[in-house]
């Protein structure tokens, strides 16, 4: 937990300073991220199997987390929210926000779905077995770790929204820490630049843009 | 050779790129007369050999012409530290001058000595040749108060001599083959190879012609170099390279990778170094310092 604090803090400097280096802003350069990201299997909040290169043709934006989380995700998507509505309806078309859950057990496609559905619903959660999401997570170099065995009433995290149909004294979850990084994926699929919720908006939409445009 | 198992970030930062004749096709393995890699090789190359202890480990002869220059180091050199570099291009030459700050440890009858040499190499890179040491200069030379620095040893430099002169060969350098004995393994040698969801595995010149695919053409920038034993095998060890690599694809798409290489070598019974086997995968790049936290 001491060290989630200390990462969140961390973040939140680093986030004061990249809004300082904002204002002296380099022309944009994303190269391909070598070996980050490539095709995977999934399952979409509609229950519905997809394959990533299904979204070829679209920017695309992975996050990772789970919707038990108490902290980095509702601020992840509170922050992709804001970020997306910074896009023209005609940019947003051209653009996917992706939300892969890390808790595939507890986080059903139905489940998923209305989570992501209080952000934005054009949002896309993604689930699977947990071999599926483990592939997905090795590909992006992301990770998780459980943060202990002991799983805990849900009642008692502060989140986004209860699971629906699920007895209050009987739901449990476990917690974990995992990645904070937002991946942002050209329309060929590839990896070009890895930001966080610190990256000033503006700068991450002139990213989008830039891949938009390509 | 335990003493090579310090994990050490030398030089390097300035040994960006490639330099010389530009390939006329990607397709194939681009050759490249040159790279700053091979100068990297021959400055380690130079210190290594400056060091009398530990004979058994062999570096390349040194051209005669700088016989009398090396004979102004100290006698009976033990260790060479290598404390700052800085590196010129000159402008409108192929011209580079590597300005090298090293603290030389010496032994003679009276004792061990420490002493601070500052030395700049002049390079011309000929547009169909290796590069040439065309001038040294000695800028600084003092007496220092002792310190241990045993950890660079002769075989710190062989290792860094073979790890520049393997990432030349990589970013399309031909000539340094000798330097690094490629005859030997090169059709033999396992090269694994994992980009992303991709695994490539075959022969190291299989895999090469793979490579291009991905990192058509570019230079490696070598970050880190770690030297370990293999476990139950005598004379094995293991040379675990990082390295960034900064190019187009075969598309002619820019790429940045982090490249780590794990390369199983054999030291032969003649003191040269064999390859038998390569195994890389392409690590998150050194891009966003927050893409190792976990919340």
């Amino acid at each position: 937990m001491l060290k989630q604090i200390k990462n969140i803090t961390l973040i939140l400097v680093l986030s004061y300073f990249s809004s300082i280096s904002a204002a002296e802003l380099k022309p944009v350069e994303m190269p391909i991220l070598s070996g980050v990201g490539g095709n995977f299997s999934a399952v979409d909040a509609d229950g519905k199997d997809i394959e990533f290169n299904d979204y070829n043709g679209k920017v695309i934006v992975i996050a990772f987390g789970y919707t038990n989380c108490a902290d980095i995700c509702p601020f992840t998507l509170g922050y992709l929210k804001s970020l997306y509505s910074k896009l023209s309806l005609e940019e947003q078309q051209r653009v996917r926000i992706i939300f892969v859950t890390i808790d595939p057990k507890y986080d059903t496609p139905g489940h998923l779905k209305s989570f992501i559905g209080h952000f934005n619903e054009d949002f896309i959660g993604l689930s699977g077995t947990q071999e599926q999401i483990d592939y997905i997570v090795s590909l992006y170099q992301a990770q998780y770790n459980k943060l202990s065995s002991v799983t805990v009433l849900t009642d008692y995290v502060r989140r986004v929204n209860p699971k629906e149909d699920t007895d209050k004294s009987e739901d449990k979850t476990s917690l974990y820490s995992h990645t904070v990084t937002l991946y942002l994926i050209d329309k060929d699929g590839f990896t070009r630049s890895l930001e966080y919720t610190g990256t000033p908006k503006d700068e991450f939409v002139t990213k989008i843009r830039v891949l938009i445009d390509e | 050779m335990k003493s090579l198992v310090k994990p050490t970030l030398v030089i390097i930062l300035f040994f960006v790129g490639v330099v010389a004749a530009a390939p006329t096709e990607i397709d194939e393995r681009v050759r490249y007369t040159s790279s700053l890699n091979v100068m990297a090789s021959m400055l380690m190359n130079w210190y290594g050999s400056l060091i009398v202890k530990d004979q058994r480990i062999q570096f390349s002869p040194i051209d005669s012409k700088w016989i009398d220059y090396r004979s102004s180091y100290p006698e009976n050199i033990t260790h060479i530290k290598i404390i700052s570099t800085d590196l010129k291009k000159i402008t409108k030459a192929n011209k580079y001058q590597f300005t090298i700050n090293t603290r030389i440890n010496s032994k003679d009858t009276e004792g061990a000595h420490s002493q601070l040499i500052s030395e700049t190499f002049n390079f011309h890179v000929p547009l169909l040749a290796n590069p040439l040491i065309e001038k040294i200069t000695r800028e600084q030379s003092e007496e220092m108060a002792y310190l241990d620095i045993s950890d660079y040893s002769r075989s710190h430099y062989k290792a860094r001599h073979f790890a520049y002169a393997w990432l030349a060969y990589l970013d399309g350098v031909d000539d340094v083959k000798q330097v690094i004995n490629s005859e030997q393994w090169m059709d033999v040698a396992e090269y694994s190879l994992k980009i992303g969801r991709d695994e490539i595995h075959g022969s190291i010149a299989f895999t090469l012609k793979e490579r291009q695919k991905y990192l058509a053409k570019g230079g490696h920038l070598l970050g880190s170099v770690n030297v370990t034993e293999v476990d139950g095998k005598a004379d094995h060890f293991i040379l675990d390279l990082i390295s960034e690599w900064k190019g187009i694809n075969q598309e002619g798409k820019t790429v940045l990778a982090k490249v780590h290489q794990q390369i199983e070598i054999q030291i032969q019974e003649n003191n040269e170094w064999k390859i038998i086997s390569i195994k890389e995968e392409h690590l998150l790049p050194d891009i966003a310092p927050w893409s190792g936290f976990l919340c």
